[in-house]
């Protein structure tokens, strides 16, 4: 995809394979046509792209931040001007959009596309495998009918000439309705109100007259006036809404909050509290801060589940195949480092040591954020570095700081070795995403560049993660469907015995 | 007596998470410049382990602090005799690799490296030198969490002697983190190490800084320092150190370390001390009486003959105010829960720290049940080892540390009986020796006290500025003001004078 060696050293085809998917013997290689970075640093994502553009940072432009733990909304205010050509996510959003509607005109008219939406959660979608039983249509056990017994399909009209008008305006479906977390409001009211605060739209076409979105400010302000967490008006209508759905007495809890709306300059100005809305758990109620299913327990709103409870028992037939109707602990898996098949690696005269290999988060950076400036990078060890114990260490002959080559059928990392007592014999530690720009050296297993922490996991979906359309067993965006799962991972390592910088 | 007032610190290290934040911020605002890279005002070291420079609590070898002499207090590497003779070449006196050697990296080469066969990588190189290197070999925190096990740790001077206590090794590892600053002593021997007198003690609130334009460069307070907080510029050729943020202490603020502290460790407030008690103080035979002699300093702002005598000294009344208020007087004196960091340099030092609880090393069987009694037993058990805490905090006194340990379970154990009510807290409130009202007045100002309850910190006293309408006018351009003043003395006394010239002219 990169038009780079992933030196991946497994033999794909030993994997078990499925019979109803047609896998081909070799994987299609290639490279993407153009690959676009937006990132205010210089990561490996931004070496292998084509276009980096220059993006704003967290100081240089208008953005939101909040959790569902904490009852505040923190609004981003330049502190500076972008410098250089920098331009805020929106405006680099806001830039492409044109370009791309530009070129539309002649080469790209808008076309409808045929789309597959997994079985969703609170939807009625949740029905679609009753008793928890899989009926697969492809076998002729149920006839397929989407949204039911097999994904819902979607027509979607994708009208690429006017892909900046509509980036740039609130469009009508907003107006519509408002839904989350299976809460449905009408967005009327917060539609026209967002509107009386910013400019309508006054180029002809098709967002002539709506409320503009050009402006990042304006992006923000339609988010703080939509949401119940910083608009009392949308709270009081989210709790009548869960009471009608629900039967109980819910909207007391908004009210007295109904002429509050906080705005972008508000929340500027200083830390303002949140609201209590049901689709948001930073504030549960006034004065109650976030603790888990505060909703359900002080409120008796029914947990989103099968039964409307505490759902502990698993019935669907998939889950209970693997063991897992009840909730129980699983060994971690022991794939081998290399099976048969595999590229042999050649020994080298040093002696190789076998690790269970854990990849926990580091405390000098978040993700590769800040793991590159020279401050981090000198309050440890200035490069890519994996824990190993004063066991593994003596038995590969090595020291404290001495490199390393830690290596399996997924790929080979080059690092320096931390020596210590602090982790038992037989497990390595190399901290999450230390990324590869900041000193790695080749290695002699590939003859090029070292990789990072990840080089040797391989994700693994988790097959009962693949349940959907039961109950609380459906797909909801970043809340519930496969994950990528790759922590169980056994690795060789052993000294690296020359460093090689590779500046060829 | 002569009272003086010094704003000071405690660290409650209980909740340090070694996180670094008051290092980094400390570096963007004071030492992010050529000549400075190595410097690390604040830093924060892993116990067990040997600190940043290596090793510098080992006075045999870097011969910092004062000792006594046939009962007189000196400076342990000696006199002015030692200093003129060994002027060009100072035996104690740390070398950069006792730091590190300050490194960067070639970040330009990923953005302009031309295509090539291997992806571009961004190497280290020496920002001494600027030759290349293939890994750095030593830094500022290369011990963090405890890398590099037993090849460094045991390095630490603090467990050189306490060897059937401590073992390297993973059932019974251990570890705490340590940040330090200048400890702003009482009786710093950094300003009695310098041979042209350019370290000087602030007056108004004991901050100890460093003159730059008296500085020449001689380097004794280095060696001199036994806390290894002064640092030597190649760049200026000067002595540079910790300011304790002067510039914000007098303007009523934290310090940047304490302000930025993640997991909000550090407190600030105003001491008062009796000066002409210092020297006699720091010269207690036993070093294990240190403690004791520099508490004897301290002043109890609450009684009415040490606020009066402290106004006849120009200290005005928020500064008393604020030592009464001040949360270093409630946990250095009040509940005895914070200590000095090795008293035995005699320095009497003014950064003082409350140690750390340690998970217990043994498993707790049936802990449901425990008792209060059972709690207190647990203090014995903790995995820091309580004299390897003695050795840092109070000269080996082993009795003072586990009574501050008693103290902070005992707290713990209040509040759990208070909030939730399953544990008889009767043994530990005894044993403790403090009152439930004093130990829920400490849960609050170690648990969850305010920024203004953590930080009481008073404003400069301005009273005897001379000429404050001047300074305001001038606004930092004094330079090119004119020294009769601006505004709106002078401009009047102008205006009239040429109104009497003009009368004058027309008459």
């Amino acid at each position: 995809m990169l038009g780079a060696d992933g030196h991946i050293l497994g033999d794909e085809n030993t994997a078990w394979r499925p019979s109803t998917v047609d896998v081909p013997d070799e994987a299609p290689r290639g490279k993407l046509d153009l690959m676009i970075d937006l990132d205010f640093r210089m990561t490996s994502t931004g070496l292998y792209a084509d276009v980096v553009l220059p993006s704003a940072t967290w100081y240089e432009k208008y953005d939101l931040s909040t959790t569902d733990m904490h009852p505040y909304v923190h609004p981003f205010n330049p502190a500076i001007s972008p410098p250089w050509e920098a331009r805020t996510d929106w405006a680099t959003f806001r830039s492409l959009a044109q370009a791309v509607a530009r070129l539309a005109q002649d080469h790209l008219p808008a076309r409808d596309d045929l789309v597959m939406i997994p079985l969703q959660h609170d939807t009625p979608d949740e029905l679609g495998q009753p008793l928890g039983k899989v009926r697969d249509w492809r076998a002729g056990e149920a006839e397929p009918v989407p949204g039911k017994t097999m994904p819902r399909l979607a027509v979607i009209h994708r009208d690429y000439p006017n892909l900046d008008q509509m980036y740039m305006a609130l469009g009508p479906l907003a107006r519509q309705s408002i839904v989350c977390k299976g809460i449905q409001i009408s967005g009327e009211r917060a539609y026209d109100e967002f509107a009386s605060q910013v400019e309508a739209c006054r180029a002809p076409g098709v967002a002539q007259g709506m409320p503009s979105l050009e402006r990042d400010e304006s992006a923000v302000q339609a988010i703080l006036t939509f949401s119940g967490a910083t608009n009392g008006r949308r709270a009081v209508e989210e709790w009548e809404a869960l009471e009608r759905r629900t039967g109980l007495s819910l909207s007391a809890i908004g009210r007295g909050h109904e002429a509050e709306a906080q705005t972008l300059q508000s929340i500027t100005a200083q830390p303002q509290l949140a609201m209590a809305t049901p689709v948001w758990s930073g504030l549960e109620a006034p004065g109650r801060r976030y603790a888990p299913f505060t909703l359900n327990l002080e409120h008796q709103v029914p947990w989103r589940t099968l039964t409307g409870r505490q759902h502990l028992y698993q019935d669907h037939e998939l889950l209970l195949d693997f063991g897992e109707g009840l909730p129980l602990y699983r060994p971690p898996l022991t794939l081998p480092p290399f099976a048969s098949g595999d590229t042999h690696v050649p020994p080298n005269e040093a002696r190789s040591v076998t690790v269970r290999y854990l990849t926990p988060h580091q405390k000098w950076g978040i993700h590769t954020t800040y793991t590159d400036t020279p401050q981090m990078l000198t309050l440890f060890r200035g490069g890519q570095t994996i824990w190993i114990s004063e066991e593994d260490a003596s038995a590969m002959g090595i020291h404290d700081n001495d490199w390393v080559e830690v290596y399996n059928r997924n790929g080979v990392i080059a690092a320096r070795a931390v020596v210590t007592y602090r982790i038992p014999e037989g497990v390595a530690m190399m901290y999450h995403a230390q990324d590869r720009v900041i000193g790695v050296p080749g290695t002699e297993i590939t003859k090029d560049r070292g990789g990072t922490h990840n080089s040797v996991t391989r994700v693994i979906p988790k097959p009962t993660h693949m349940v959907g359309g039961y109950g609380h067993l459906s797909y909801g965006f970043n809340y519930y469907g496969p994950s990528g799962h790759q922590r169980d991972t056994i690795t060789w390592i052993r000294p690296l015995k020359e460093v090689k910088w590779l500046e060829d | 007596m002569k009272i003086k007032a010094q704003v000071a610190m405690v660290m409650n290290l209980d909740k340090c998470i070694g996180c670094h934040t008051c290092s980094v911020t400390c570096k963007n605002v004071w030492t992010n410049r050529p000549g400075a890279e190595y410097m690390w005002w604040n830093n924060v070291e892993t116990r067990p382990g040997p600190g940043y420079p290596q090793e510098w609590e080992d006075q045999n070898h870097y011969n910092g602090g004062w000792e006594l002499r046939d009962g007189k207090l000196h400076l342990k590497a000696g006199g002015p005799a030692v200093k003129l003779a060994t002027i060009f070449a100072n035996p104690n006196m740390p070398t950069i690799d006792d730091y590190y050697e300050p490194w960067t990296y070639d970040y330009e080469t990923l953005i302009n490296s031309p295509r090539r066969e291997h992806q571009p990588v961004a190497r280290p190189r020496s920002a001494m030198t600027g030759d290349w290197i293939d890994s750095p070999t030593w830094g500022p925190n290369w011990d963090d969490d405890l890398a590099g096990g037993r090849a460094i740790a045991p390095r630490d001077p603090n467990v050189r002697d306490l060897q059937e206590h401590i073992a390297f090794e993973y059932e019974r590892t251990f570890m705490m983190y340590l940040p330090r600053i200048c400890e702003h002593c009482l009786n710093p021997s950094c300003v009695a190490s310098c041979p042209v007198g350019a370290i000087y003690k602030r007056d108004d609130d004991g901050i100890v800084l460093v003159d730059q334009e008296t500085c020449r460069g001689w380097r004794f307070c280095i060696s001199g320092c036994p806390y290894k907080k002064m640092y030597f510029n190649w760049n200026t050729h000067k002595a540079e150190k910790c300011t304790f943020c002067y510039p914000r202490i007098e303007a009523g603020l934290p310090t940047v370390c304490s302000e930025t502290c993640v997991g909000r460790i550090r407190y600030l407030g105003v001491v008062l001390y009796d000066a002409d008690r210092v020297l006699e103080a720091a010269s207690v035979a036993n070093p294990q009486d240190l403690y004791q002699a520099q508490l004897e300093v301290f002043l109890n702002p609450h009684d009415p003959r040490v606020a009066l005598a402290a106004k006849e000294e120009g200290i005005n009344d928020a500064w008393i105010e604020a030592a009464r208020n001040s949360p270093i007087y409630k946990l250095a004196l009040d509940w005895r829960v914070a200590l000095p960091l090795h008293p035995e340099y005699r320095t009497l030092p003014m950064v003082w720290y409350v140690p750390s609880l340690s998970p217990i090393m043994n498993h707790l069987a049936h802990e449901e049940q425990m008792s209060g009694q059972a709690y207190l037993a647990a203090v014995d058990q903790m995995r820091i080892p309580m004299e390897y805490l003695a050795s840092l905090l109070t000269a080996g006194d082993v009795s003072l540390i586990r009574n501050v340990l008693v103290r902070l379970v005992a707290m713990r154990m209040h509040m759990r009986q208070r909030a939730v009510g399953d544990v008889d807290d009767t043994t530990l409130l005894r044993e403790s020796g403090m009152t439930a009202r004093d130990l829920e007045d400490m849960a609050r100002l170690l648990g969850v006290a305010k920024y203004d309850e953590r930080f009481v910190i008073p404003t400069a006293r301005c009273e005897d500025i001379p000429d404050p309408e001047y300074l305001q006018g001038a606004c930092g351009l004094e330079g090119i003001a004119p020294p009769e003043g601006i505004w709106p003395q002078s401009r009047i006394n102008r205006e009239r004078e040429r109104e009497i010239d003009r009368s004058r002219s027309d008459g």
